[in-house]
């Protein structure tokens, strides 16, 4: 098996300048970071940004379009979009979080075990991620839902189990590749044990382009509970959960625009914005391994 | 004697029928309000496309009985007898029938021509088959084995074309059910075939005939060449107009409708409210007829806690502002319904529509006098012990089977029953589970999107009777109450007309006193046709959509 994906440690000719690029903070990321930090009071402060909650309704102001009152317009009852959207990240922020450690710590015991465990433990999860690499990671987090149901918790159980295998496939590569360093044989010659080994040597440094990946997954992880969400799949109505808001919205979308505009365009620019944070902190860390 | 409705009846469903004209404003009684109408003489030929929200896996109307069946089974079947517009019943496929003195023997001469599109003849022996196959438990008959089981004792062939048949105990309603859609008499040839092939291609003698079903995507009905047995309510006679219909189902409403405004679609069903006020500027027609029976509603467990304790159930209803809820949630498109029956029910009683109208104060005092005293951190009412007046709410959230304004109602009556400290919590649930709760009659507190639909007041024994609860499973309420029990079993059998809408109207306030649904608004048959086709009409009994007279013109 080959190491996929990984981002490369080696030194590479073109190191110089990527190093000299990710010091330097660019628009994307300065924007990336502004719609972080939206997102950041969002969860911790809604109160701050919005002035109506989230489930107040007034049904004779319903469907009203964006005006200084109203920056979003209203939904089907009346309730302020905005104030929804701001509140909605308390509901989809943690699903895309909580999903992506769930995926993760899947991965890493799966990645672990198959990279340790001998060549029939490696046989046997290798073959096991191929078969789930079959399924797109949607049709997985489906399945799992249709199995226990519809709710917050089995959504993030769920996208946590589809996004696992990748994850999995990558941490093997990963302590494959490091298991061989020479700091482990170092370490082995010393007489240190087994578990020592793994948890002070191979861990730290198998898992270092993870934290990368694991931003990256953030905003995919966000995406996918919001398609799920979408689907009816998740938290239940009323709550302001950006992917529920978009089916909700669906019905009205000859008339009343704004219900599909703006929880689209904040999904997008969270998931944009994971990305572009993603990225720019894979190359800090590509800069650093280098110096 | 012949056949007997009264004036007594006539005369409530026309002043009711006259009171929902006005309620609704939109309404259209039949092809004479359709605006293009004289668009000139009827054509012959042409496929029409019908987009509906969903449809049984089987459109055999008598195997279960859900109102989706019902509308394909009026295109493709023919009932005993015909509804007509005053509700009084007429002759179809019987000629004429006799009813004996005492209620128990019905006698029914049928009409010698007909024949089903299988070439079976349809006589006697052949309604005969019909009722031994819907009074059969093993057929699963639910809807109409659960009004004609209980009732029927036997059947005997006369002669080829009369049939005697005995009730056990006499039935007022009896006539009004076979004219409704769901007892749509079938080829037994095609019972031969077994069930399973039954549900997908049933054969009758309608004026279409199934020759492509495809389950929960679409129907393919052709033209019956030899059709001679239309209602009386029709404006022709001989096959229909047109050549074929395809009966698609489509669950988003606003697919529905982008469908038929780009006239990919003739008609549709259910349009979404939000569109009605846009109806004239697309040159889309609006068809709304009422279902008689039971409102569209929100029914409580009353044999479980809280709701049953019945100063509870009035307060949840004192405390919710469904009427301005449902006038915002549906753009003022329905009317509110307050009583136990739909107006245009027989022996409807309008007394009940505004028991209980919005009242938080009263609701407060009633959930005090429940033991719920104390209010909690999140303004939820709680008792001295810290029980939360908590009440799940379940709906069927797969596509197509909750509309949307059915959700946004949900949730704004859930935002009015906040404001008096009553937590209701929305639950979806696929189909597969909600029918569930139905079937079963545990693990629910209250049930969205219950109605009835149905021409006869017997829709209260149906809903609420032990007879129900222990012998049909239609009483989700799981209400039990013997005086209720007494009244609802006298109306039915009363054969004097008055005496039995005094009956009737007791067994309302009865029903009404005890606070068993949250009423919303009545069942319609909504269509919208866009500005080829004309002549859609729909029948009387449960308004059921009628495509025999439809034609198109380009």
């Amino acid at each position: 098996m080959t190491v996929v994906n990984a981002p490369s440690v080696d030194k590479q000719p073109g190191q110089a300048r990527q190093r000299g690029r990710a010091r330097r903070l660019t628009p994307g990321v300065v924007l990336a970071w502004l719609v972080i930090a939206f997102l950041a009071i969002s969860v911790a402060f809604p109160g701050l940004l919005a002035h109506q909650g989230p489930l107040a309704v007034d049904p004779a102001h319903a469907l009203q379009g964006p005006s200084l009152s109203h920056l979003f317009g209203t939904d089907q009852s009346g309730r302020d979009v905005f104030s929804r959207v701001v509140y909605g990240a308390r509901e989809s922020l943690p699903i895309g979080i909580a999903a992506t450690a769930i995926g993760l710590a899947i991965a890493i015991i799966l990645g672990f075990a198959a990279a340790l465990g001998g060549r029939w433990a490696d046989a046997v999860i290798s073959r096991f991620l191929e078969v789930l690499f079959a399924f797109p990671s949607l049709l997985l987090g489906l399945l799992f839902v249709a199995m226990f149901g519809a709710g917050v918790g089995s959504l993030i159980i769920a996208v946590g189990i589809g996004s696992a295998p990748g994850y999995a496939r990558m941490i093997r590569g990963q302590v494959i590749a490091v298991k061989h360093a020479p700091y482990v044989e170092a370490a082995r010659i010393l007489g240190h044990s087994r578990l020592r080994i793994m948890v002070g040597s191979i861990f730290p440094n198998a898992m270092r382009p993870l934290l990368v990946l694991g931003t990256l997954g953030i905003g995919q992880s966000i995406v996918w509970a919001s398609a799920l969400s979408f689907l009816g799949l998740g938290a239940a109505p009323p709550a302001p959960e950006w992917g529920a808001m978009l089916a909700a919205g669906r019905d009205f979308i000859s008339s009343a625009w704004w219900l599909e505009f703006f929880p689209g365009a904040v999904i997008v620019a969270t998931a944009l914005a994971a990305t572009a944070l993603g990225r720019h902190l894979q190359r800090r860390m590509e800069g650093r391994l280098a110096s | 004697m012949l056949h007997v409705p009264t004036a007594v009846r006539v005369g409530t469903l026309l002043a009711a029928a006259a009171a929902v004209l006005t309620a609704c404003g939109s309404g259209n009684a039949g092809s004479s309000g359709d605006p293009a109408a004289s668009a000139g003489k009827p054509v012959y030929g042409g496929t029409l496309v019908y987009l509906e929200d969903r449809q049984e896996t089987c459109i055999d109307p008598q195997i279960g009985g859900d109102i989706p069946q019902a509308m394909i089974g009026q295109q493709y079947t023919d009932d005993i007898v015909y509804e007509g517009k005053g509700g009084q019943i007429e002759p179809w496929l019987a000629k004429s029938w006799t009813v004996s003195p005492n209620g128990l023997t019905y006698t029914f001469t049928f009409r010698d021509n007909v024949k089903f599109t299988d070439g079976t003849p349809l006589n006697a022996a052949a309604v005969q088959a019909n009722f031994t196959r819907v009074v059969n438990p093993k057929t699963g008959s639910s809807t109409d084995g659960g009004y004609i089981a209980p009732f029927y004792k036997n059947s005997k062939v006369l002669s080829p074309y009369v049939l005697q048949v005995n009730l056990k105990t006499p039935d007022s309603s009896f006539l009004d059910v076979l004219a409704q859609g769901y007892f749509g008499i079938e080829s037994p040839k095609g019972f031969a075939r077994g069930i399973s092939k039954n549900c997908l291609y049933p054969v009758g003698s309608g004026p279409f005939e199934v020759v492509k079903d495809i389950p929960n995507q679409e129907v393919i009905l052709d033209r019956n060449p030899n059709f001679n047995s239309p209602p009386p309510g029709s404006t022709h006679t001989g096959p229909a107009y047109l050549k074929q219909i395809i009966w698609k189902i489509v669950p988003d409403e606003s697919v529905r409708w982008a469908a038929l405004t780009e006239n990919q679609a003739n008609v549709i069903y259910y349009p979404p409210a939000q569109d009605y006020a846009s109806a004239k500027a697309d040159h889309v027609t609006l068809f709304d007829k009422e279902r008689p029976g039971s409102p569209n509603s929100i029914l409580f467990n009353t044999s479980v806690a809280p709701l049953n304790n019945v100063l509870v159930r009035r307060a949840v209803l004192y405390a919710s502002n469904e009427r301005a809820n449902l006038k915002s949630a549906y753009f003022g498109t329905y009317p509110y319904v307050g009583g136990p029956l739909v107006p245009g029910t027989p022996d409807y009683d309008p007394a009940f529509q505004n028991v209980y109208n919005y009242d938080p104060a009263k609701a407060k005092q009633l959930l005090e006098q429940a033991g719920y005293t104390k209010v909690n951190s999140q303004g939820y009412r709680t008792t001295k012990t810290g029980q939360v007046l908590s009440i799940s709410l379940p709906y069927d959230s797969d596509p197509g089977q909750t509309p949307p304004e059915d959700l946004t109602l949900y949730q704004d009556i859930q935002a009015s029953e906040k404001a008096s400290g009553i937590e209701i919590k929305l639950d979806p649930v696929s189909t597969t589970a909600f029918d569930n709760l139905w079937e079963s009659g545990k693990g629910y507190q209250t049930l969205a999107g219950g109605y009835w639909i149905t021409n006869t007041p017997d829709v209260l024994r149906t809903l609420y009777s032990t007879q129900a609860l222990k012998y049909y499973g239609t009483n989700s309420d799981r209400y039990s109450n013997p005086t209720l029990d007494k009244l609802l079993a006298e109306g039915l059998a009363e054969q004097n007309p008055a005496k039995r809408k005094v009956l009737y109207d007791e067994a309302q306030a009865f029903v009404s006193s005890q606070a068993l649904i949250m009423n919303l608004y009545p069942a319609e048959e909504r269509l919208a046709i866009n500005a080829d086709t004309h002549g859609v009409s729909a029948d009387y009994a449960v308004g059921l959509p009628d495509f025999y007279d439809t034609w198109i013109s380009k």
